[in-house]
């Protein structure tokens, strides 16, 4: 790489813009969770001169069965310019390789948690233009984007980053969970987007829910899978979901090698609500084969 | 950018076939059963179960690796960093530093399976916990019954992607284990200043002693997992 790439680079790397993506926004409009095998990939949108726009993404991933022909089919499918906001829940691989296999992706603005990763991803990370971590004093603290309505967009990171010589580290539990929520208090409506971070393990959404908010929609934790469930996890995912209706979404390809996602469980645990069964449940890869669409709208 | 070219996986795989057997640093990306229907290798590619002896129970660590001998003939052109107090300026060298090394050294995937019984005498859990460094050795299938590895990456020229198997597994030395911790790591990354500018994201919510009256223990560490707590 010649100097001039490189101080290129790095003179970008040092000037993200200050963010609000939501700030030039009316109100929030809907979550898209898009069909990329296994793996997440969520577009966060907004209102703003009566159109709905893209405000920001929330991770770009996809691996095992992913629908993508090529670079510039994920382009196209996951577009993002130059100025768009890419948070990262964590480093698996499944939530960002899709922008190592595109192209588009590298120039967006990253923002991204400080953690032990793998040399790919650490590779991955060498070569895209803006990329910031979360530094590591507002951990365990909620922070807000939020539109002209108050709509707001609430992340947090979980937990600190425990030193590059730490003996390990459990990515789930030290990355980025984001919730949604429109209005305010007991009478807003929120939508979970945990990563594959534990519900329970987030302040942030215990907070949500001890504000009696309406949870209208998740992305299940961990593609769906049927680890790291507690009881805590179930008391409260039971309790939340008690008074209206609400959407699932599995972020995973329909043959995968984890087994996910477990339906049942979720069934299990949601489905004894007073009749009728309040939840729906979405595979984001459900409507592949008929070719009309590739996500899964929430809101 | 580093981009990775079919002649440079041929160069890559070459060692496996012809010398019997190759050494990596692993870094460990995720362990636990294999429980679905389908199985897919480092390369994203769906591959045959009956390659891993049909419907026997299979247990995956996938690790993200490089050579080990290319990472001790490469390791010297980084600059050791004190993580605990890095410079602006020594994050841009870093990257530099990174750039570079990359520029010219392959990143596979190792997927390990394991059957029930394979390497009875390690505590899995432990020796496989997420974001944990190996050394792995990996030889020619022929040469044995020992667990299987898939070697690739999606990114490498397919067809020039196989199993070897499992020669040894190891520890890594503390020098070297420091060095791998140190390079690879993302401390070429500047923090995002907040608090500094208008716009900045806003703390909340505060409910203060607004929390209704759960008693939910929501950080007990004895909270009872429902199945046994995975590995990854």
């Amino acid at each position: 790489m010649t100097a001039r790439k490189r101080s290129a680079i790095a003179d970008k790397t040092a000037s993200i813009a200050d963010m609000n993506p939501l700030a030039d926004f009316d109100s929030l409009c809907c979550a898209c969770v898009h069909d990329v095998g296994q793996g997440d990939a969520i577009s966060i949108y907004g209102h703003k001169d009566s159109e709905c726009r893209l405000v920001m993404r929330f991770d770009y991933g996809g691996k095992e069965g992913s629908p993508f022909k090529g670079p510039d089919d994920i382009n196209t499918r996951l577009d993002i310019g130059a100025d768009d906001l890419l948070m990262l829940s964590h480093w698996d691989e499944d939530h960002w390789c899709a922008a190592r296999k595109g192209t588009s992706a590298r120039t967006a603005n990253w923002l991204v948690p400080r953690q032990l990763t793998s040399p790919r991803a650490v590779e991955f990370s060498t070569t895209v233009e803006k990329l910031r971590t979360i530094p590591e004093t507002p951990a365990q603290r909620p922070f807000a984007f939020r539109a002209r309505n108050g709509d707001t967009i609430w992340w947090e990171k979980l937990g600190a980053f425990p030193g590059v010589n730490s003996e390990d580290e459990d990515c789930n539990k030290t990355g980025v969970v984001l919730a949604l929520q429109r209005g305010t208090g007991g009478n807003s409506r929120v939508i979970l987007l945990p990563g594959d971070a534990p519900f329970h393990r987030s302040p942030l959404y215990r907070d949500l829910f001890a504000q009696k908010s309406k949870l209208v929609g998740l992305v299940a934790f961990h593609h769906g899978a049927g680890t790291h469930w507690t009881r805590t996890t179930e008391r409260m995912l039971r309790e939340w979901t008690k008074t209206m209706p609400f959407d699932v979404v599995f972020s995973c390809s329909e043959t995968n090698s984890y087994g996910h996602p477990d339906e049942n469980r979720y069934r299990r645990v949601l489905g004894t609500s007073v009749p009728p069964p309040l939840a729906s449940y979405y595979l984001t890869g459900m409507f592949r084969p008929t070719g009309i669409g590739h996500c899964i709208w929430l809101w | 950018m580093t981009q990775t070219s079919s002649r440079s996986f041929e160069a890559f795989a070459q060692p496996l076939k012809k010398r019997g057997a190759t050494w990596f640093y692993a870094f460990v990306e995720d362990a636990g059963e294999v429980e679905g229907e389908a199985i897919y290798g480092p390369d994203d590619r769906q591959i045959d179960r009956s390659q891993l002896g049909g419907e026997a129970e299979q247990y995956r660590v996938r690790l993200g690796a490089i050579r080990r001998s290319v990472f001790r003939s490469r390791m010297a052109g980084i600059r050791k960093l004190d993580h605990t107090a890095i410079t602006e300026a020594q994050r841009v060298a870093r990257l530099h530093e990174l750039q570079d090394f990359f520029r010219e050294t392959r990143l596979p995937i190792l997927d390990l399976y394991l059957k029930t019984g394979d390497l009875p005498d390690i505590d899995r859990p432990r020796v496989f916990a997420p974001s944990g460094w190996l050394e792995v050795c990996v030889g020619s299938r022929t040469e044995s019954e020992a667990p299987l590895v898939y070697v690739g990456a999606p990114e490498f020229r397919r067809g020039g992607y196989y199993p070897g198997v499992l020669k040894r597994l190891q520890a890594v030395d503390e020098l070297h284990w420091g060095r791998l911790r140190d390079i690879f790591s993302l401390a070429h990354i500047s923090d995002r200043p907040f608090g500094e500018a208008e716009g900045r994201p806003e703390p909340g919510p505060d409910l203060g002693g607004d929390r209704p009256g759960y008693d939910w223990d929501w950080d007990d560490p004895d909270d009872t997992p429902l199945d046994e707590f995975p590995v990854f």
